[in-house]
């Protein structure tokens, strides 16, 4: 659940950043920018967003694209703790850093539920090449008294993700 | 009215490095997502042996011994045995079926085993239980110094005790 509502954070946060930018421009055109690399953060910075309508692409940064995840475990019995392995592949042009990654568990068909499966999220972080893929681990667990529906069972897993430039 | 405005905007352009930072990670961050799957495996079914193989020779009209059974797990996680069904004989050499049974045992917890104060057989391990055994009142001469057979049946189900769930 906690990473379904991270995005909508981080949206309003960047909405909500260019609009203070922009009001601080318009009320102190002329503040003089004593420190230089200030001025400079802000337009690569802004460059980077990927915003193009106003003209602020200067940094020289490329789009964003999300990466992919991907992993599947085997083996799964009553009170066992899985390796995952899940591939992370990158899809931009310069190294990322992957900060967050979990699995959400999905029902699978019958009368099994997916609450007897869990996967722990990933602990610390891996950077994932530019235009390449990283493995990591996760650790997938089963209960200790699943129903015997859930012998012989796939479970889907959704993974999620977050990353910042390396 | 200097002073005033030095100070407007030195506050300005603090706020402002301190905006920089937070565009410098909302720009940059990205997303990730995909999908899988996790599979889980089907049990191993155990199998019930004797460990008393004369048994026979305990035996006469109206008796009731005791004899031992081993059941095994050749699963990766530990068990119970919850039930042991009642058994009666084949017909063997002349002597009628059903001359010789066994009392059936259950315990929604696990039955207690006879070889260790538990009621858990390990992963890969294996376990002993002791069933209560009857001869009938009136059983042929042909049933004399015969060994028995029957079909038992035993139901088990997982004492895995490693997730906190």
């Amino acid at each position: 659940m906690t990473m379904r509502h991270r995005p909508r954070v981080w949206v309003v946060a960047f909405a909500a950043v260019p609009a203070l930018a922009v009001l601080l421009v318009v009320a102190r055109p002329s503040a003089p920018t004593t420190p230089a690399a200030s001025g400079s953060r802000t337009g690569t910075l802004t460059g980077g967003s990927g915003d193009s309508g106003n003209g602020k692409n200067n940094g020289g940064g490329n789009d964003k694209k999300d990466f992919v995840i991907s992993g599947n475990v085997n083996g799964l019995y009553p009170g066992s703790s899985r390796t995952l392995v899940v591939t992370l592949t990158n899809q931009n042009n310069f190294d990322i850093r992957v900060t967050s990654l979990s699995a959400a568990v999905s029902d699978p068909p019958g009368p099994c539920t997916a609450g007897v499966v869990r996967v722990d999220p990933m602990s610390g972080t891996v950077v994932v090449p530019k235009n390449g893929t990283a493995t990591t681990t996760l650790t997938a667990r089963m209960a200790n008294d699943p129903s015997n529906d859930c012998k012989s069972t796939s479970f889907g897993l959704t993974y999620t993700g977050t990353a910042v430039k390396a | 009215m200097r002073k005033l405005t030095r100070r407007a905007a030195v506050l300005s352009a603090g706020i402002a490095a301190s905006t920089a930072v937070g565009i410098a990670f909302a720009a940059w961050t990205s997303t990730g997502s995909g999908t899988g799957s996790a599979a889980s495996t089907a049990d191993e079914a155990s199998t019930i042996a004797p460990v008393d193989l004369d048994v026979a020779d305990l035996l006469y009209p109206g008796a009731t011994k005791t004899t031992t059974v081993s059941i095994d797990n050749p699963n990766d996680y530990p068990v119970v045995v919850t039930s042991i069904s009642a058994g009666s004989s084949d017909a063997v050499g002349g002597c009628a079926a059903d001359s010789v049974r066994t009392d059936a045992v259950s315990d929604s917890t696990g039955v207690t085993r006879s070889d260790e104060a538990t009621s858990v057989i390990p992963a890969n391990g294996s376990g002993e239980y002791t069933l209560t055994l009857r001869m009938s009142d009136d059983p042929s001469d042909a049933c004399k110094s015969q060994a028995f057979s029957m079909d038992l049946t035993a139901a088990l189900k997982s004492a895995a005790n490693s997730q906190d769930f």
